[in-house]
């Protein structure tokens, strides 16, 4: 699977799961290629869609 | 490719001094850095009522940070999540979150993009790849960054710096608590130039 087959898996759960856009913090934009960025985008989505992270905190009310 | 035009430029300051004078009545307190971003977030939330919830990613190996920091999910609901790189210094951590914060703020249909390959190609682009426009979503990381930068080390407090004989960047990045490649890249002549006719 190439990096971006495997982005377009992750963008897929994403938008079954209610998500309409992802803004990423690319550390060094211009010195990465795309493929380096979009492996490291679909660890990131991999962990959060498997549930693979830790509330630290909420700004406002539950809705 | 990341572009800013003179009408968005003005569109994040604005935003940014917005909500600066809403922290501020918030604090109740003098100004003083650095600037607590936490309060920030909640006096966000109040100006837009939204939710937004912050996470660390459990299972992201470290070398991954100096490519991705984090990144925020927009959601149906009008929710945010913000999900963050899980090791991130004080300052990265404290800049990528104010940057997200912005993004809320700023958030408008477009400047989104859901093709995610389509976005990290004209994110990482070194020239224009379209000829009739900016990329828009592209141009929204710039006016994140600048906003969270003028919250976190406005352009007046960089003026200071400057008229100093010498300037080290950590002691700066510490007094402030922003990433010091920020620092030097804000501190530059060439973006202290470009940002001047824009900021107070």
């Amino acid at each position: 699977m190439t990096e971006k087959e495997r982005l377009e898996k992750n963008q897929e759960e994403l938008k079954k799961r209610g998500v309409k856009d992802v803004k990423f913090f690319v550390t060094n934009p211009g010195e990465t290629s795309t493929n380096k960025v979009a492996a490291a985008a679909s660890t990131f989505l991999e962990a959060i869609l498997a549930g693979k992270r830790t509330f630290k905190k909420q700004f406002g009310a539950n809705k | 490719m990341r572009q800013i035009t003179g009408k968005h430029m003005n569109i994040c300051l604005n935003k940014a001094y917005e909500m600066l004078e809403k922290y501020k009545t918030w604090t109740k307190a003098i100004d003083g850095f650095p600037r607590d971003v936490d309060v920030f977030g909640n006096v966000c939330v109040r100006d837009l009522e939204v939710n937004i919830k912050v996470f660390v990613v459990d299972v992201v190996p470290e070398e991954i940070k100096e490519i991705l920091g984090g990144l925020c999910l927009v959601n149906e609901d009008g929710s945010f999540e913000i999900n963050l790189h899980p090791d991130l210094n004080e300052c990265w951590q404290r800049f990528i979150l104010c940057k997200e914060l912005f993004h809320v703020l700023l958030d408008a249909q477009e400047y989104r993009n859901m093709d995610l390959y389509a976005h990290l190609e004209q994110l990482t682009l070194l020239m224009p790849a379209d000829e009739d426009g900016i990329y828009l979503p592209g141009t929204s990381e710039l006016m994140a960054e600048i906003a969270a930068m003028e919250f976190l080390f406005p352009y007046s407090e960089r003026l200071k710096v400057k008229s100093k004989s010498t300037i080290n960047l950590l002691d700066v990045a510490t007094v402030y608590r922003v990433p010091q490649k920020f620092v030097a890249l804000y501190l530059s002549d060439a973006v202290m130039h470009f940002l001047a006719p824009f900021c107070n």
